[in-house]
């Protein structure tokens, strides 16, 4: 503190320096606060000193000459102490309530300030919830050196460093000392804030009851469609309008009914513990829904015909409608029935997961005794706790629901509460090999609790899905068989096409053609241009496009060189596809982009440029060279050709019935989703352009057409195998990840939640991934270029 | 004086030992006949010299404690029972009888005991809920004792003993029974140790009709006690079953629909129970089917020899039997053929009867109340698919208040199962009677009552659709049908109140009060003031 009047005004606690010059020569100098003295330094005339401001007051100089007598050296002066103030934190960014990965981090961004400066950042935590309200617990963050007035940062929580666990609701919050040494540190702490860690099971549930709501929703439908079937038997113009208002008290349910499925349907199909097969019929029911809402609004819609007329017409497909309706209102019945059964084993499986982190935990501490060990352990047992409970609740609700199928009753949960309640004791008392004999007899009740939800899942789904599932393998079988038939179509059609194509090149002789030399020059240009291009690129992939480009420039010219202008012709069609790409990626100049700014790159994108536009020059050239091969074909050629296209025609016939089947099925065969279904419908139409090609005699155009058709059989049987698949607990379509690790498959990464200023960048981002997205890519690429995007914005 | 009796002292100490023990045998062999005949009355006479006697013999302390036991004092059987054994521990059917009497006295430690104003009856039940049945039992063994009684010219010389437990394992406890025997044969009373024993309604899923069962096991009372239990089983069975529907008052007697279906399933497949299968007890047959089919057989057979001899010689067969005939004897002495083309004759008539097959009849079987067992309206019973589904859709829409649609849902199934759960049309007339359809509600349940005569909640719908209707005595025989196969539905004690108060029948409606307030649990332990409790 710096004066000259000599009043002193600082926080409490601060050191003043006092340096002050006598005017008369003195052998001892003091200062005098209150009652207190505290003697300065004397140098002569200078005097010097320290003092700490504890309290307002005054301080007064006295001084001894060098008789020995003291005396006054100055009127009081003020101390005036101000109040320390706490120190002040608060969480800049995340939000008031974030949720994390079981394996994610969180950037926790702060801003803390002090009036006297800063020690140290604390974390402040609770796991909310559970079978006792746990203990607060701190952690310390960070160590503020230099004891700044000021700080402003991040620090990473980590969900499995802090021991919190999926399903767990955290409430914290951040917490800061001050370094006021006189009256002790102070501390100021943010706002509580929560922090939500992702429970893929708490989510499925959710979306289960969702769907338990859907399913509400079409129950009150089916009540309202009934009674419309019932007006619809009336007669005359008071029946008419009390069936028209009564549609439109349908029409609106429906309407609501469907909105609420999309909804649902969009989260299962993200979901990744929802199954496929779940999702197949959700979709299959919304079809089915839409199409019933149309019809019933089509009449609704109608004026035509005096009122007998137009009842008659509603009593002519309501019948059909209700009935639709019915079946699908079981259908949803049993698919919630299934899916919570599931959920139950997954809960179980979490419950033996749970077991053994608690085995391992209890082994450790007999062997270290360490006592935070023992604090663990008895979280541990509380989560087991927790979870049971849970147990036993679903299992009663199951009963309730169901009875029939599930061979386990909550005793037996309850019975392992009483296990674990043992165990607890056993720690307590420090019979450790106690407790590990009663966590062996959990481990034996949890292990037929599991067999036992299994057995019923299976039961259950034997009993509700018997016949769907047999129908659906045999239009697997049939599915399966008819995709190796158009690949072995497919197969015999290139075999045409390519006897034709080497006799058209042989024919040529182009080989002495002049035309064909300056096209095998051009190719070679390009192999140079491209494999400098290779040179110049930093990328890894624009490296490999750039190569392969350059290859089959070569190639092409080494075939042109031979006489094969067919295959020179194909090999520089493929060419140009890596080349054109090539170029793609280089024309833009943005700051994602993977090559960097600069002449090098500049000069990359030239020959990159100059190459594909070289090759598109040969492959027109090669083209206007070589008479399509289709233009050649013999007289038995064509024939086989007819043959392969009569082949086609019984394929697409056999697709045709196959597709009638699954449209009439509807929820007899629940599972064929929409997917399968719109690739079926693609099988039959590629199939049919397949036929009509191979009528025109184009052999080349037919077997595209065939692979594409194979290709939607092979993505049709994938839907229905996945839909088939025994399903050993929810997650039917991410099974992989959850094996070995449950939720496992959680990204580990670091999550950093971005602060209001940091959303610009990213937005860009976004809309230039946007527009690049909707530049025209080569079909060969389409799926590539699809996952890259899709990787950028991961 | 001092003398005398001295004198006295000697003769007894001298001379009176084997006098003494001949005598004793005398009175416990009489004792143990009277017993056999169910007579304790003249059983407690013969022994009555040695009740009181310090020292008495094994024997007599045995004989006494089987006394007691018959007269339903089991505190004092087993005590005597002890008394005997301390004497003579070896003997192992006084072990045996004991632990039943010890057995016994546990579970009834805590019974209240109720007796009919005329002291004819007693009833023993478990405070609680089993109390509402304590006025029926009253007036339903009252009747039984005036109708069957009559019938059979048996008038009780003491008061009949009737003890009501709680479940099937109680019954187990006081009875030869094994609990696996009352569940696959579907016994759930008896008549034994000269008391009736009951299986309160409240035990099984939809009841039963209990005070039938009831005047069955008294039919089984009177014939013992008549008899002096020379009756055998078939014929002891086939009365009981012909005369149980007696204490309603009629004469009529029908076989059941699904008794029928069995009976006629039997004939055309020639597999009918043989009188000697019957032998033991039916109790013991291997299932409800086969059960239910030998009661169907055995009422045929009393039937047919009502229809040739009437009750007279009924009455005199079985005092032939009480004289020591065997059944083919007393049969051949009274119908005047011998038992051999009686028999023969019996099954003539029976082929004669035709009775009718039903087909898909679901047999109305004893179901207890167990852990996880099914619900009393479970629809699992529908077997037919289809109409399962469309009742569980009704179900569905009912409780979401489309009662227009769960009709029209209840319909569908009814049209695809007929009549063949009773289940369908009573969720049907409940949500007709919502919708205020009573006239509908009473047709369609009226259709099941021809197959299913023992459905209560058809009989509660019914009440309920009468009392909209107005048709108040109606109501009430509805609701009192109800009571006799599950009298604790609270709804048709409410119900009864409102009736008997429309009525003006002050009686009735607060008979039905007080069972309310007992199945409320407001009235305490002790609606009926009982006399004793028994002792703990």
């Amino acid at each position: 503190v710096e004066s000259t009047s000599g009043e002193i005004s600082a926080v409490k606690g601060t050191v003043v320096q006092i340096g002050a010059r006598a005017t008369i020569p003195v052998s001892k100098a003091d200062v005098r606060v209150g009652d207190e003295v505290i003697p300065l330094k004397v140098l002569g005339q200078s005097l010097e000193g320290a003092l700490s401001i504890v309290d307002s007051g005054t301080y007064q100089f006295v001084l001894t000459d060098e008789d020995g007598k003291a005396r006054v050296g100055s009127p009081p002066m003020r101390i005036q102490a101000e109040t320390d103030h706490p120190p002040r934190v608060r969480i800049v960014a995340p939000g008031p309530e974030v949720v994390v990965g079981e394996r994610g981090r969180v950037e926790v961004s702060f801003a803390a300030a002090d009036d006297f400066g800063l020690r140290d950042l604390w974390l402040v935590f609770r796991v909310e919830g559970g079978s006792e309200a746990q203990k607060e617990k701190t952690r310390l963050l960070k160590v503020l050196e230099g004891s700044p007035r000021v700080s402003e940062g991040a620090v990473t929580l980590s969900v499995f460093d802090l021991g919190w666990r999926p399903g767990e609701r955290v409430a914290y919050r951040l917490r800061v000392h001050d370094n006021d040494v006189v009256s002790g540190p102070k501390r100021g702490e943010s706002a509580v804030q929560h922090l939500k860690v992702y429970s893929p099971r708490e989510r499925y549930l959710e979306l289960l009851e969702e769907q338990k709501r859907v399913w509400d929703g079409m129950v009150h439908l089916l009540g309202e469609e009934i009674v419309l079937g019932e007006e619809a038997e009336g007669q005359g113009a008071r029946a008419l309008a009390r069936a028209e208002e009564q549609a439109r008290v349908a029409g609106t349910r429906s309407g609501e009914v469907r909105t609420r499925l999309e909804a649902v349907i969009a989260q299962v199909s993200e979901d990744r513990m929802s199954s496929e097969r779940a999702r197949s019929a959700l979709e299959g029911v919304r079809r089915r829904l839409r199409a019933r809402a149309a019809r019933a609004a089509q009449w609704l819609a109608g004026s035509v015909g005096g009122a007998a007329t137009r009842l008659q017409d509603l009593a002519s497909f309501m019948p059909r409608l209700v009935a639709g309706m019915e079946d699908d209102v079981l259908l949803l019945e049993k698919l919630y029935k299934q899916q919570k059964l599931e959920a139950l084993k997954v809960l179980t499986g979490e419950l033996l997961e749970s077991h053994r982190r608690l085995k391992d935990l209890l082994e450790t501490y007999r062997r270290t005794r360490d006592p935070e060990l023992k604090a663990e352990l008895e979280r541990e047992i509380s989560r087991l706790q927790e979870k049971l409970r849970e147990l036993r609740a679903k299992l009663a609700e199951l009963f309730d629901v169901d009875d029939e199928f599930v061979n386990l009753d909550a005793a037996k949960a309850a019975e392992m509460q009483k296990t674990l309640g043992r165990m607890r004791e056993a720690l307590r008392k420090g019979d450790l090999d106690g407790a590990l004999r009663e966590l062996e007899r959990m481990a034996k009740e949890l292990q037929s609790t599991l067999e036992g939800v299994d057995l019923s899942s299976k039961a259950f789904y034997e009993s509700a899905f018997f016949k769907s599932q047999k129908k659906m393998e045999k239009i697997l079988d049939e599915v399966h068989e008819m995709e190796g038939a158009e690949r072995e179509l497919a197969r015999e059609t290139r075999e045409v096409e390519g006897q034709a194509r080497r006799r058209v090149g042989q024919e040529l002789d182009v080989a002495k053609s002049e035309r064909a030399r300056r096209i095998q020059k051009r190719l070679e240009g390009v192999q140079r241009e491209a494999s400098e291009a290779k040179s110049l690129l930093q990328s890894r992939w624009n490296q490999e496009l750039a190569d392969r480009g350059a290859t089959r420039a070569g190639e092409a010219a080494q075939a042109l060189g031979q006489g094969d202008a067919a295959e020179a012709l194909d090999m520089a069609q493929r060419g140009l596809q890596d080349l054109q790409q090539l170029r793609e990626n280089l024309s833009r100049q943005r700051p994602w982009q993977m090559e960097p700014s600069g002449e090098r790159s500049e000069r990359a994108g030239e020959r990159a440029r100059e190459a594909a536009g070289s090759l598109e020059e040969a492959v027109r050239a090669l083209d206007r060279l070589l008479p399509r091969a289709s233009e050649r074909l013999t007289e038995a050629e064509r024939q086989r050709l007819g043959d392969l296209g009569r082949h086609q025609r019984r394929l697409r016939d056999r697709a045709g019935r196959l597709k009638r089947q699954a449209a009439e099925a509807g929820e007899e065969m629940p599972f064929f989703g929409d997917e399968a279904r719109q690739s079926l419908d693609e099988a039959h139409d590629q199939m049919g352009r397949a036929e009509a090609e191979l009528g025109r005699s184009k052999p080349r155009e037919a077997a595209s057409r065939e692979d594409q058709a194979a290709d939607a059989l092979g993505r049709v049987k994938d839907k229905l195998q996945q839909a088939l698949k025994p399903q050993g607990g929810p997650g039917g379509r991410d099974r992989g990840a959850e094996e070995g690790e449950r939720g496992g498959s959680l990204s580990r990464e670091k999550v950093k939640i971005p602060g209001a200023e940091e959303y610009r960048a990213p937005k860009e981002f976004r809309e230039d991934l946007l527009k690049a997205m909707k530049q025209a890519v080569p079909p060969p690429y389409r799926d590539l270029v699809r996952r890259y995007y899709e990787e950028l914005v991961r | 004086v001092k003398w005398v009796g001295v004198i006295s002292l000697v003769l007894w100490g001298g001379l009176a030992p084997a006098a003494q023990g001949k005598k004793v045998e005398v009175a416990v062999s009489q004792a143990r006949r009277a017993l056999e005949a169910w007579d304790v009355r003249q059983a407690a006479e013969a022994l009555a010299p040695y009740s009181a006697e310090p020292a008495r013999r094994a024997e007599v302390a045995a004989a006494l404690a089987r006394v007691a036991f018959y007269q339903g004092d089991y505190a004092r059987a087993e005590a005597l029972y002890d008394e005997a054994l301390r004497q003579e521990p070896g003997r192992v059917r006084w072990q045996a009888t004991r632990a039943l009497v010890r057995s016994t006295r546990e579970v009834t430690a805590g019974y209240q005991q109720v007796s009919s104003s005329d002291r004819r009856v007693i009833v023993r039940y478990e405070p609680g809920k089993d109390a509402v049945l304590v006025p029926l039992v009253l007036d339903a063994v009252g009747a039984a004792i005036r109708e069957i009684g009559g019938d059979l010219g048996f008038v009780p010389d003491t008061p009949v003993l009737v003890e009501i437990y709680s479940s099937p394992e109680t019954l187990a406890k006081v009875s030869p029974l094994t609990e696996r025997e009352i569940e696959t044969s579907g016994t759930i009373a008896l008549c034994k140790y000269n008391r009736l024993m009951l299986t309160s309604p409240r035990a099984l899923l939809r009841g039963y009709p209990w005070l039938d069962s009831l005047a069955h096991e008294f039919v089984h009372y009177a014939v013992t006690r008549v008899s002096q239990n020379t009756v055998p089983i078939w014929l002891h069975e086939g009365l009981a079953k012909w005369q149980e529907r007696r204490w309603r008052g009629t004469t009529e007697r029908r076989l059941q629909p699904s008794a029928e279906h069995l009976l006629a399933q039997g004939l055309r497949q020639g597999r009918l129970i043989t009188f000697e299968e019957m032998h033991p007890s039916m109790a013991k047959l291997p299932s409800q089917d086969a059960a239910a089919l030998a009661f169907a057989e055995v009422f045929t057979v009393v039937d047919y020899l009502h229809q040739r001899v009437g009750l007279s010689g009924i009455r005199r067969i079985l005092a032939l039997l009480r004289e020591g005939k065997s059944d083919a004897e007393a049969i051949s002495a009274v119908s005047r053929m011998s038992f051999a083309a009686f028999k023969g004759s019996w099954m003539r008539y029976l082929r004669r009867l035709k009775p009718r097959l039903h087909p898909g009849i679901v047999a109305e079987r004893v179901v207890f109340k167990k852990k996880g067992n099914r619900k009393p309206d479970d629809l699992r019973e529908i077997e037919m698919k289809r109409a399962r589904e469309l009742t569980h859709l009704g179900e569905l829409l009912r409780q979401r208040g489309h009662l227009r649609a769960a009709v029209v849902e209840y319909q569908k199934a009814l049209r695809l199962a007929k009549n063949r759960y009773p289940v369908i049309q009573t969720k049907l007339a409940r949500a007709l009677l919502g919708l205020r359809r009573p006239r509908e509600a009473v047709q369609a349940l009226e259709a099941t009552l021809p197959l299913y005569p023992g459905f209560p909640a058809t009989y509660t719908y019914l009440g309920e659709a009468y009392q909209a209707l107005g048709e108040t005595d109606r109501a009430i025989g509805a609701f009192e049908e109800a009571n006799r196969l599950n009298p604790f539905d609270p709804r048709v004690y409410e119900a009864l109140w409102e009736l008997h108060r429309r009525k003006q029948d002050p009686v009735g409606a607060e008979r039905a009060a007080r069972n309310l307030r007992v199945l409320r649990g407001e009235s305490g332990d002790d609606p009926w003031a009982p006399q004793t409790t028994l002792g703990r």
